[in-house]
């Protein structure tokens, strides 16, 4: 049977069940509060709790993707100059293994500078007669010839390039023994002088210093033959050559100076 | 809509804002407080038994979320809102302006409680606390519910 206060008890069941839940909660020890709220973060509140991790991600995003993008203009940079100095590792390298098995000294000298006269096809480059350089000292890259010597300046040398008229090489066929002389001319670029129609010289040979005009030690890359013609009446063949350096992208070079030893 | 659709889509919203919104939408050092935007809107639309199941439950959660106040709002939120719900054939209250004004006392009497109940949890003066925490969102509390009371009250006739 159902008294007043039971009628009232019973209306008001969910407030107090509520009323003393939480009041259990409350008084709970901090290891019960704990596992409860490890329960429900694990449960319910995982997915919000979740989201809430993922929207500030993506706030950060942008921020995040302005500084990489300035990391990686800035590593580019690094790779570019990391590339070049690999480059020019490479380079120095093989001038350095040329060097090390002829008599010279190789004294290696950057390019600073076009050509200080007008009527030279000339470059300017970085060492001069503190470091030993003397007028005619030969001067190759890891292609083969660049040139020589042409003046000589306290920290400053004058190179003329092989791409000058009036630097002419004494050289020789590397497969057939020919002698003749590399000179450039002008607009048929370099050619190969002075060999006699009767000598066997073909397209594709390969052309080096013949070490006859003193200056050039034997064996240097000049270039190699593109163009070989014997025209009727003419005492001497008319052969063209590519060279083995590209002189428009000369950066470092080697000098070379007798050595000591 | 069943009453246990609707309290269980408000608790998700209510997380939702809490967990998510909340410290998003911060002016002036306030945020409003939904929860008590809620349960008011449930008690004085859906009567006591609706808005206790909704006090309870959303207080639980809320609280689960800093362990040391385990109990304390579930506690406010079932007793707020049957006391409140047990009101709602005598008060009447359709007035959006007056509803807003009854969350913002009960936001007000539950920050007093919160206080009381854990003095350390409200570091420095009183009267800062009173400046810059409690009146900003009570003032942002009172506008959202305005907001909300107006857009659920002209549903609600629209539906009537």
């Amino acid at each position: 049977m159902w008294s007043f206060s039971d009628r009232r008890l019973g209306r008001h069941l969910h407030l107090y069940v509520a009323i003393v839940l939480s009041l259990a909660l409350l008084t709970s020890g901090h290891r019960q509060k704990n596992l409860i709220a490890q329960i429900c973060h694990s449960t319910i509140l995982f997915p919000f709790l979740y989201l809430n991790e993922t929207i500030a991600e993506w706030s950060n995003l942008s921020e995040e993707n302005r500084e990489l993008s300035s990391l990686v203009a800035r590593l580019l940079l690094e790779n570019s100059s990391l590339k070049e100095a690999k480059l020019e590792n490479y380079r120095l390298r093989r001038l350095l293994n040329f060097v090390r098995t002829t008599r010279f000294r190789g004294v290696p000298a950057k390019i600073v500078g076009g050509s200080p006269h007008l009527n030279l096809k000339a470059v300017l480059v970085s060492v001069g007669k503190r470091d030993g350089v003397r007028r005619n000292m030969p001067v190759i890259s890891s292609d083969g010839v660049v040139g020589k010597v042409f003046e000589v300046l306290e920290n400053t040398a004058v190179v003329v390039l092989l791409t000058d008229p009036n630097c002419p090489l004494a050289v020789i066929d590397q497969k057939t023994r020919v002698l003749g002389i590399v000179r450039w001319r002008g607009h048929q670029g370099m050619i190969l002088d002075n060999v006699p129609y009767q000598e066997s010289v073909s397209p594709g040979d390969t052309i080096v210093s013949s070490g006859m005009g003193g200056v050039f030690p034997v064996g240097l890359n000049v270039g190699v033959t593109t163009k070989v013609r014997s025209e009727k009446g003419e005492i001497f063949k008319k052969i063209e050559l590519e060279p083995a350096v590209n002189f428009n992208r000369l950066e470092e070079v080697y000098i070379l100076s007798p050595s000591e030893e | 809509m069943s009453a246990a659709a609707l309290v269980l889509i408000l608790i998700v919203v209510t997380l939702a804002y809490q967990i998510n919104l909340r410290e998003r939408i911060e002016l002036f050092g306030g945020t409003p407080d939904l929860n008590i935007i809620l349960l008011v809107f449930l008690s004085l639309s859906y009567g006591r038994g609706v808005a206790l199941a909704f006090g309870f439950l959303a207080g639980l959660f809320l609280d689960a979320l800093v362990p040391h106040f385990l109990g304390a709002t579930a506690l406010l939120g079932s007793v707020t809102g049957y006391l409140l719900g047990s009101l709602k054939a005598k008060l009447l209250i359709e007035n959006p302006w007056v509803r807003g004004g009854i969350s913002v006392a009960i936001f007000c009497l539950w920050e007093v409680f919160l206080i009381l109940l854990y003095p350390s949890s409200r570091p420095g003066s009183f009267g800062n606390y009173l400046r810059w925490q409690l009146f900003p969102c009570a003032v942002y509390t009172y506008l959202v519910a305005l907001l909300f009371f107006c857009i659920f009250q002209k549903r609600e006739e629209v539906s009537w």
